[in-house]
């Protein structure tokens, strides 16, 4: 258990690494001259050589990446180019926004996803498991900016359900996390259904039944608990990526999340702030990683043995 | 073998299809099998001939569709299945019927602790004896060393003839009037499969059960049988008490099939094996079923299909499915 523990922190930290300089390089390679954007565009050339040298921009690539990477190994990812803010203090700032839009659009979701998931294995063939499957990959194919607009328009602007923009409160929450929660259910629902179908073939399964144990009983203590695990894996990876941020949602929405300082930072050619949201993602990737591999060997005792 | 009163088990001409498209396919045709308290049958055939079909029928255990009874009767001490609605089904399923499966590694809840499994059996059926010492009781009965630590294990941490104690230690929990063992032993080591039968007899003896005993292998028959039923192509083609079917078969099949059992200590250089294969659902020869494989077969085996019945010189409970079986 240890090892295990100490083995996957060291990949890990080899995952970040690799981030780190992946993105620096991108950025570095990216058109459009830094100095000049934080200058503004009448600046004089002293102006711009003094930042050039202030930011370390004068310096060979290979010397600015070594002195970033040593930045990064402090836990400093530099000050924003456009507000002067420590880029942690920002994205900090703006977590407990994307947090809670996270866990609001996963509950909605799941809730939604495993009785239907339950349901439609159970009950293969009928209408609803049919049109699960239809509506599954209707939402899949769903573009989330088209679909963030649309809820938007009618049921805020139109029907006046909900508030337009902004964050004030939890009703602000409702229809951004509503829209991530439309794109991810169906899938959610067909990836249930198919482990639900599989474990209910199972051997284990009969013999619950030849044990006379109940129809709800057999669904939901001795399938749902089994047909579960390869979920995990799954929703771990997409907790991770929503609290990296969701660019569309969040923008249409004006949800001051990660998601939105991300797509400002990268308008603005604001280079700490872009390389510290993808760290942050990077970093929350990472962690749920973590989390869910520790968790695996709690659901799944087989997991435990090895 | 007392008759006058009421069986535990009578399936009465037993008709299942399974239902495939819009083409019915006959799985069992016309079985009747009689269990009676405390006896223990064995229901032999190789695979295909429909015995697993027979066992798991008795508490409607196939899943509907495709499996579609089309006629006939199952009688639970006197109470017909077919006509149960679900919550009774489920107090005759674990709770007068119990049932042991081939492969007890995949028949035990992977992420549940087995003394749980064990707890749950308990709760449907004895839910007064619902406790942890009840559990560790039943598992002491099977033989399993250090119940009490042996109950908070999961399946994946107990080898295969302990796992299949397990099975029998949640058969056992709810004690029924019936075990049918789908072939216990099949997926065991053959040193385990003597275990696991020992433990059986034992177990019939302490507790007055009956067994159904399905198994391709004739060589348990005589460890455990008092009667035995031959299937072959969803038919019974011959019924006897165990000791005179094993001294004298009478069927042509159940003779071809003694033929390939290799016997300790005699010199054979090659396996016997009945000529041809069994023959697929849905794809059974008119006639005899066994009419295409039989030795003896002659040409007017190929028209109807015998009717089982008794036999008449012995006198005794000997049924047969073949004509000829003098000759």
């Amino acid at each position: 258990m240890i090892k295990r523990l100490f083995t996957r922190l060291l990949w890990s930290v080899t995952t970040l690494m690799g981030t780190a300089v992946l993105t620096f390089l991108l950025i570095n390679v990216a058109p459009g001259d830094v100095a000049r954007v934080i200058a503004g565009p009448k600046a004089s050339p002293d102006v711009i050589k003094a930042i050039r040298a202030r930011y370390h921009l004068d310096e060979p690539l290979w010397k600015r990446l070594g002195f970033h990477l040593g930045q990064l190994a402090r836990g400093d990812l530099g000050h924003s180019f456009v507000t002067d803010q420590p880029v942690s203090e920002a994205i900090l700032s703006r977590l407990p926004t994307t947090a809670s839009l996270a866990s609001l659009a996963v509950c909605l979701w799941m809730f939604l996803a495993v009785p239907l998931g339950v349901y439609t294995a159970r009950h293969q063939g009928t209408w609803l498991d049919r049109s699960v499957l239809v509506a599954a990959t209707l939402t899949l194919s769903l573009p989330a900016f088209w679909l963030a607009r649309m809820l938007q328009y009618w049921m805020s602007y139109k029907l006046g359900w909900f508030p337009v923009a902004g964050f004030r409160g939890f009703w602000h929450l409702v229809l951004p996390a509503l829209t991530i929660a439309i794109l991810a259910v169906g899938y959610y629902a067909r990836l249930i259904h198919t482990n639900m179908v599989q474990v209910l073939d199972s051997a284990f399964i009969r013999a619950a039944r030849a044990r006379g144990a109940s129809e709800s009983a057999v669904l939901f203590r001795h399938a749902l608990p089994n047909a579960l695990i390869p979920v995990v894996t799954i929703l771990g990876m997409d907790i991770a990526f929503l609290l990296g941020g969701v660019m569309f949602t969040e923008n249409v929405f004006a949800l001051p999340g990660i998601g939105t300082l991300a797509v400002q930072s990268v308008f603005n050619l604001d280079v700490p702030v872009i390389m510290g949201t993808v760290m942050f993602s990077a970093l929350a990737i990472v962690i749920v990683n973590l989390i869910v591999d520790m968790l695996y060997s709690w659901i799944d005792p087989r997991v435990r043995a090895v | 073998m007392s008759t006058d009163t009421t069986p535990l088990l009578a399936i009465r001409d037993l008709r299942l299809d399974f239902v495939n498209g819009d083409r019915p396919l006959r799985a069992l045709d016309g079985v009747s099998l009689t269990v009676h308290a405390g006896e223990t049958v064995c229901l032999v055939g190789e695979s295909g001939s429909g015995k697993s079909v027979t066992a798991l029928s008795i508490t409607r255990l196939l899943p509907s569709p495709p499996a579609r009874v089309v006629g006939g009767s199952i009688l639970l001490q006197g109470r017909d299945v077919l006509q149960m609605a679900p919550r009774e089904l489920r107090s005759v399923r674990g709770g007068i019927v119990s049932y042991v499966f081939q492969d007890p590694s995949a028949s035990l809840n992977p992420v549940i602790r087995i003394g749980k499994q064990i707890l749950e059996t308990l709760e449907l059926h004895r839910p007064d004896a619902a406790n942890d010492a009840e559990v560790v009781q039943l598992l002491k009965l099977v033989g399993i060393p250090a119940p009490e630590s042996r109950a908070r294990d999961y399946a994946h941490q107990l080898s295969g003839g302990m796992q299949q104690r397990v099975m029998i230690a949640m058969a056992l929990a709810s004690r029924p009037k019936l075990l049918v063992a789908d072939e216990p032993t099949t997926a065991l080591d053959v040193t385990i499969q003597a275990q696991i039968l020992d433990l059986l007899r034992d177990l019939k003896q302490r507790t007055g059960m009956a067994i159904l005993l399905i198994t391709h292998n004739l060589g348990l028959v005589s460890e455990i049988a008092d009667r035995v039923a031959v299937m072959y192509a969803g038919q019974i083609v011959e019924e006897a008490p165990a000791r005179e079917l094993l001294a004298r078969p009478l069927h042509p099949y159940t003779r071809a099939l003694m033929d390939s059992v290799p016997e300790l200590g005699r010199d054979v250089t090659r396996l016997k094996a009945i000529a041809g294969n069994v023959p697929q659902l849905g794809a059974w020869p008119t006639g005899c079923r066994f009419h295409p494989r039989c030795p003896k077969a002659i040409a007017a085996c190929a028209q109807h299909n015998p009717e089982l019945s008794l036999v008449e010189p012995a006198g005794s409970s000997r049924l047969v499915r073949c004509p000829y079986w003098n000759s």
